[in-house]
């Protein structure tokens, strides 16, 4: 496949990083010192500015395959890809800052064939993270249909110590993995859940919230405190509000506070420094069921957090734009770190395969949730499940057949058409896709 | 001349428009002129008005023609003396009738224009026909505004009418319905003739004479208070007064509301209860109604009146109407008082009803929460809404300027008031004095005691009247916009 990635930033690179041994990419980027930091990879670098005719048809815009407009700059993302379709682009997708360009998108496909929005798309990761207490990490299939839940498992919870042939799961629910010291393993009946593991967990949101509870006694989170107003922060008070809780959400310029307030009707907003720890404390902050720190800045993201700690919020969640920070702020004490960029790549490179819907990146990237249609050439396709021979490192979580969603078991067969929602190592995702 | 030159305010092209509005609004004069044809009274005291009206119209128009438009500044002027100047001749009929001294005919006049229904009128059954028909007219064409009328009728005030209509509409803002300020006018006008009409079929309906019916629906939802009887609406049959008090209600009603659920009528319900200052409109009115009512239900011994009167007493000061369906001055001391506090509230924005206006009081209680909740938490961003609407602070700060203003305007005209009373040696109670200078400045008209509902303002002292007089037009005009006439700055630039 042809992909041309307009902007080299973090996204872009990660996005050409990925793709790079499989197909033919394309940069184009205007900053030299950027263009620079490609040399390493195995692209075809271009240096110009992506919304300009002359450097698209340099770089062959028109026999792209893929074309992904990842440049900071909504406006000329947008500009890109409609000249790349112009010029006979198969696919393009354009990255936003900016929500309101996914609706004035949505209302007039401007040669933009699928638009996302980092700050979106982070807003309501964070948005499920809150809904799913004991999520580490959380991701909607078919839909929104289907969850997939990293959860983190309590030392009294009753999941503990039985074998899981033995534990009654909520219908509608299967653990797919369990991940004990940065092992993934695909259990058996007979494995156990030790204390401190996490647990993958792929099905019906009515069950994965059931075996949430179960696995942590951590309730459903009400005061929620946001700290940072940006893009990400009111997006995800948006969110909350529209699920009927009220947020309180603290920014410091005085002039967008007064312009949230006025955009929230049910949002507590306080115009003060994050940082001002009398104001943290007269408010009792540390009150609060669940913090969210989506400041500006990294580096005041994990002070901010880790203040929060301290005051006794039991569970923090931050939001990063550096990927790398994700593994350093868990490992110091942040319970969840959400990085926009990495969402977006995500999003994004679904895409590259082409029958996969949509896909979640576990454990750094050792292993993948993915939604695939069954099609009719599929060899697993007719076949009692217990006698297909599935790559070993896979398991089949969730089965979507029409309307209905099923846990299947060793019985079950697949049908052409069927979507299913399949936990792999990432080592052997090719070979699921080619069996399916 | 060299005077004017040196004034910031164009009085030229002031005047002009003056002259205009004056010529054209002197037509309503044709309305009593056709009634004593009717009635066989007395043409020639409405033909010599007429003429005046128009020939002072014409004459300033021509000695101040090549004006230029109106701007901001000389709307205020316009607004202001039109309707002292619309007072001044709309008072002939009462002199050259001979039913009125000159003073007491500028009252009544005042009194009319400014829908506060204060009379001086005696012997109100015995007076033509004709002429009550002018005064309840009076109250009609004042309910609405005579600017709007104006706005809505003459091509040349298209440019620079939302200055003047700003001026004159009571409320925080004129609320656009069309991009164009003139069929905005109309649409209000449509609206209030529509409504006057419904109202006069349905009160033939329930029995009342054309006279009586046309007299009162002129003075029913211009929230206005003159009627056609010296016991105002006392005598009038039992449907007739839950008739009065459903029109009133619609009287104190947004008129830009009330159009916009007009133009949907299935679903005119949801709009009116979307409306957050209507849904305050309705729960005052029956939180007061069902005090008043458990206050009279011993008074009057029988549920039905003492519930009529409750409700008809309270939707009549509350919209400062000023109709009475019983002699209210003999109500309990915790009664008057809470009619009193009533003639504070005013009607909703926008509509015809004076005082202070709904809107407003709503906002300031939502200032004082803010105010508390803001001792509990200092750092909040707390922006206030009406609905889903967030009124900024610039117009939260005009709202309470007003408020207080208002107040003081009460306060100090109560004192000034005393002082007269007590000069021309005539003995008033307090909470009499007080009710007459807030009936006044409310635009209510019948107070207590001597200006009482079924007694007369004509006792009071010259200087009195004058200054109750004053106060109905800086209550009309909703102070600030004659307030700025006041200012040096206004004249000098």
């Amino acid at each position: 496949m042809r992909v041309l990635i307009i902007g080299a930033g973090q996204v872009g690179r990660s996005i050409a990083q990925e793709l790079q041994h499989d197909h033919d990419v394309i940069v184009i980027e205007r900053s030299p010192q950027r263009l620079d930091l490609l040399r390493h990879y195995d692209v075809l670098a271009i240096h110009g500015n992506g919304a300009s005719l002359k450097v698209l048809r340099e770089a062959e815009a028109g026999r792209a395959d893929l074309v992904i407009a990842c440049t900071d700059v909504d406006e000329v993302n947008i500009v890109a890809c409609a000249a790349s379709k112009q010029q006979g682009a198969a696919f393009t997708i354009a990255r936003v800052h900016d929500p309101e360009y996914i609706e004035t998108w949505e209302s007039g496909r401007l040669g933009v064939d699928f638009m996302v929005c980092s700050e979106l798309l982070t807003s309501e990761t964070i948005a499920e993270l809150i809904g799913v207490p004991a999520a580490r990490e959380v991701h909607t299939f078919a839909e929104g249909r289907i969850l997939m839940a990293e959860l983190s498992v309590d030392e009294d919870s009753p999941l503990v110590g039985r074998p899981l042939a033995e534990l009654e799961l909520p219908r509608g629910a299967r653990i797919v993995s369990i991940i004990h010291d940065g092992w993934v393993r695909i259990p058996t009946g007979r494995d156990r859940i030790r204390p401190g593991d996490l647990i993958v967990s792929i099905g019906t949101p009515e069950a994965i919230t059931q075996l949430n509870r179960r696995a942590s006694g951590a309730a459903q989170a009400q005061d929620v405190v946001i700290l940072g107003g940006g893009r990400i922060g009111y997006r995800l008070a948006l969110t909350l509000e529209r699920r009927g809780l009220h947020p309180r959400l603290i920014e410091s310029d005085p002039e967008r506070s007064r312009w949230l307030a006025e955009q929230l009707p049910h949002t507590q907003v306080f115009q003060s420094d994050a940082t001002d720890l009398d104001f943290l404390e007269r408010e009792r902050i540390g009150e609060a069921d669940v913090g969210v720190s989506v400041l500006r800045r990294d580096e005041t993201n994990l002070l901010c957090a880790l203040l929060l700690k301290s005051l006794g919020v039991p569970r923090v969640i931050v939001g990063v734009s550096d990927p790398n920070y994700i593994r350093v702020f868990e490992r110091v004490g942040v319970d969840v770190a959400v990085s926009a960029r990495k969402v977006v790549a995500e999003e994004i490179l679904r895409f590259t395969k082409s029958r996969i819907a949509g896909m979640s990146i576990l454990e750094g990237d050792r292993a993948e949730v993915i939604e695939i249609t069954v099609t009719e050439e599929s060899p697993l396709a007719g076949v009692p499940l217990k006698e297909a021979n599935f790559p070993e490192g896979a398991t089949i979580g969730a089965v979507v057949r029409g309307k209905e969603v099923l846990i299947p078991r060793g019985s079950d067969v697949l049908r052409p058409g069927d979507r299913a929602i399949v936990f792999a190592r990432k080592d052997v995702v090719p070979e699921v896709e080619k069996r399916l | 001349m060299s005077r004017s030159r040196s004034l910031a305010v164009h009085l030229r092209s002031a005047f002009h428009l003056l002259a205009l509005v004056l010529q054209w609004l002197g037509l309503a004069f044709l309305v009593p002129l056709g009634a004593a044809g009717v009635y066989g009274e007395p043409l020639w005291p409405w033909l010599l008005t007429l003429g005046v009206t128009s020939a002072l119209g014409l004459a300033v128009r021509w000695i101040t023609r090549e004006a230029e438009e109106v701007r901001v500044r000389e709307a205020f002027l316009v607004v202001g003396l039109s309707w002292l100047l619309l007072a001044a001749l709309g008072s002939l009929p009462y002199l050259l009738l001979g039913a009125l001294s000159p003073l007491d005919a500028l009252f009544e006049s005042m009194s009319g224009f400014t829908t506060t229904g204060a009379t001086v009128l005696p012997d109100i059954e015995g007076q033509p026909r004709s002429l009550l028909l002018w005064r309840a007219l009076s109250q009609w064409l004042g309910g609405m505004g005579i600017i709007v009328l104006a706005i809505a009728v003459l091509p040349k005030l298209a440019i620079g009418g939302r200055q003047l209509m700003e001026a004159e509409v009571p409320g925080l803002e004129v609320e656009r319905l069309t991009p164009r300020i003139r069929e905005t006018a109309r649409a209000l006008w449509k609206v209030y003739v529509g409504l006057s009409v419904v109202q006069l079929l349905l009160l033939m309906g329930v029995g009342l004479a054309p006279f009586e019916a046309l007299a009162h629906t002129f003075t029913t939802l211009s929230t206005g208070g003159f009627g056609t009887r010296s016991d105002s609406l006392a005598s009038f049959p039992v449907p007739a007064q839950w008739l009065v008090v459903g029109f009133i209600l619609l009287g104190g009603t947004n008129f830009a509301l009330l159009y916009r659920a007009l133009r949907k009528p299935l679903r005119a319900p949801g709009t009116l209860w979307r409306d957050e200052e209507f849904r305050f409109y309705l729960a005052v009115f029956a939180l007061i109604t069902g005090l008043l009512f458990v206050n009279l239900w011993g008074f009057y011994g029988s549920a039905e009146t003492a519930l009529r009167h409750s409700a008809f007493q309270v939707a009549s000061i509350m919209t400062t109407t000023g109709y009475a369906s019983a002699d209210f001055d003999r109500w309990d001391p915790a009664a008057k008082l809470l009619l009193l506090a009533l003639m504070f509230l005013g009607g909703s924005a926008g509509s015809t009803g004076g005082s202070i206006k709904l809107v407003r009081t709503l906002l300031i209680f939502k200032l004082l929460i803010r105010e508390v909740r803001r001792v509990l938490h200092p750092q909040a961003v707390i922006p206030i809404r009406l609905g889903s609407r967030v009124i900024g602070e610039e117009a939260l700060r005009g709202v309470a300027a007003f408020a207080i203003l208002y107040v003081t305007l009460f306060a100090l005209g109560s004192i000034v008031f005393m002082l007269d009373l007590q000069r021309a040696g005539l003995d008033v109670p307090v909470l009499d004095a007080i009710s007459a200078v807030a009936a006044s400045l409310g635009n209510v008209g019948p107070g207590f005691g001597v200006v009482g509902p079924m007694a007369s303002y004509a006792p009071l002292p010259e200087t009195s009247k004058l200054l109750l007089m004053f106060l109905m037009w800086i209550g009309r005009l909703e102070i600030f916009p004659v307030l700025v006439l006041l200012t040096r700055d206004y004249w000098r630039g």
